[in-house]
């Protein structure tokens, strides 16, 4: 337990502590500009959910090599692998409740939409349905693909790319819900599904994985 | 009395093809200070990583404490301390920071945590409020140090832990894992600097191409035969170590000097 707070306070800590949590800036601003012009055409939501999810890249498919050598000082220590997973996934839906919360507010500043209630409860259902699915993803992709030197560099791009491409498809059964059978409750018992499934399956098979992969030896 | 530290046959070949170990076998006896010694590449940090569940054997057991460890364990390591070739700390934390991580980590107090850090941070004069990555060379090592000792380990590991630190940092050093061995900790270490090695181990593994060329006490280099006709010994390690790792006849010079 107090392994586990402590690596959940060091995941916060280290986020608004660290440069990299300027790379939400630049999307930010995109999305600011793009804000006004979707208003236009379509839901806004997606704008939103984009800038924050992409800007936190990091947070989902490179868990154990945020720092360069975090992956050593993980593996010295006596730490249960399913509370470091754990910790890690608990943090990034508390920085991605965080960072979606205040760039609402900040890009629905500039929406030219007067009334942002349906959009705030878009943004929401959203996030319910997407977490879950990335988290399990990102949690595999972390182990088979790791990146000890992250940052502003061309691979970083490409794995942002690569992001975006999965939030589009882990998008597909809340447009399903809320477009085309037009019941938005629905959401809310697919992420309970999603939940179950990332706690009960999903964390153990990382942390298997885990334990057989031997990480850039 | 179970050994602290036991190879038995231990084979590691590196994903690029290169074999790392090859049957390497050794134990490390309770309450020493063990010098594992060997040139660049001869597998000593490939134990090292073993020993730390970075990466694990091929074939072969390693023991610590009489239990076998596998890759992926991590409940051995509680009494055990790591200083690694890998720095290890979170560079944008300070000392006060990254040693209250290490004691949580290792389940102490935070008033035990507190009152530790304090003293180490006193010990290895390290800046408590200037984050770790502004430090210098010598102060990364002295605070991977300070993580690994705060627990007060049974087993400490430290991959050339005396390298970029300063004379007065480094004898400090000496004396306290002098004085931890003497207390009872095993201390297991790696170092390119053979006198120290001699001077402050209690018995020395010499490893090479994977494979355990010698061990033996300290104490015994002074009088193990070189030449059995002449009666000849060794008269330092370095001596030991040049008669056993270097090619005989390969003698090496530049030709533009």
């Amino acid at each position: 337990m107090k392994q586990g707070l402590t690596l959940y306070a060091t995941e916060m800590k280290e986020f608004f502590r660290h440069p990299r949590a300027l790379h939400l800036v630049p999307l930010l601003l995109f999305a600011a500009f793009m804000m006004n012009w979707i208003a236009h055409i379509g839901p806004q939501y997606p704008v939103i959910i984009a800038a924050i999810v992409c800007g936190l890249e990091l947070q989902f498919d490179n868990i154990l090599f945020r720092s360069p050598n975090e992956y050593f000082i993980l593996t010295v220590y006596p730490i249960d692998r399913e509370i470091l997973v754990l910790a890690k996934n608990l943090a990034a839906i508390t920085i991605t409740l965080f960072c979606l919360a205040a760039s609402s507010a900040f890009l629905f500043y500039f929406s030219p939409v007067e009334s942002a209630k349906r959009e705030i409860t878009e943004v929401i259902l959203s996030f319910l349905v997407v977490v879950f699915p990335l988290l399990h993803v990102g949690n595999l992709r972390s182990i088979d693909n790791p990146r000890p030197q992250s940052g502003w560099r061309v691979r970083d791009f490409v794995e942002t790319l690569w992001m975006g491409g999965s939030l589009a498809i882990a998008l597909i059964p809340y447009l399903v819900f809320v477009y085309v059978i037009d019941f938005p409750l629905l959401c809310i018992v697919y992420s309970a599904g999603a939940g179950a499934f990332w706690y009960f399956t999903s964390i153990p098979k990382a942390v298997n994985r885990l334990g057989r992969e031997q990480l850039l030896s | 009395m179970n050994p602290v530290i036991q190879f038995t046959g231990v084979v590691k070949t590196h994903n690029n093809g290169v074999r790392a170990l090859d049957g390497l076998s050794f134990s490390v006896p309770k309450g020493v200070v063990f010098g594992f010694i060997g040139l660049n590449g001869a597998g000593k940090t490939s134990s090292i990583r073993i020993l730390a569940g970075i990466s694990a054997q091929d074939s072969g057991t390693v023991s610590v404490f009489g239990n076998a460890i596998h890759h992926g364990d991590s409940e051995f390591k509680r009494s055990i301390g790591f200083v690694l070739d890998e720095p290890l700390y979170f560079d944008w934390m300070n000392a006060v920071e990254y040693l209250k991580f290490v004691g949580a980590m290792y389940d102490l107090s935070a008033a035990e945590t507190a009152s530790r850090s304090g003293e180490l941070i006193e010990f290895f004069d390290l800046q408590p409020d200037q984050p770790i990555k502004y430090y210098s060379t010598g102060m990364k090592k002295k605070i991977s140090l300070a993580a690994a000792i705060i627990h007060k380990p049974a087993l400490i590991i430290l991959d050339e832990p005396l390298e970029g630190i300063d004379a007065l940092a480094a004898i400090a050093v000496k004396e306290t894992l002098a004085l931890m061995a003497s207390r009872g900790t095993t201390v297991f270490i790696t170092s390119h600097v053979l006198d120290t090695v001699e001077k402050l181990c209690g018995e020395i593994a010499i490893v090479h191409q994977g494979k355990l060329l010698v061990q033996c006490a300290s104490a015994d280099i002074r009088t193990s035969m070189k030449h059995t006709l002449t009666n000849q010994t060794y008269s330092s390690l370095e001596e030991l170590f040049l008669d056993r790792v270097s090619h005989p006849g390969a003698e090496r010079r530049l030709s533009f000097l």
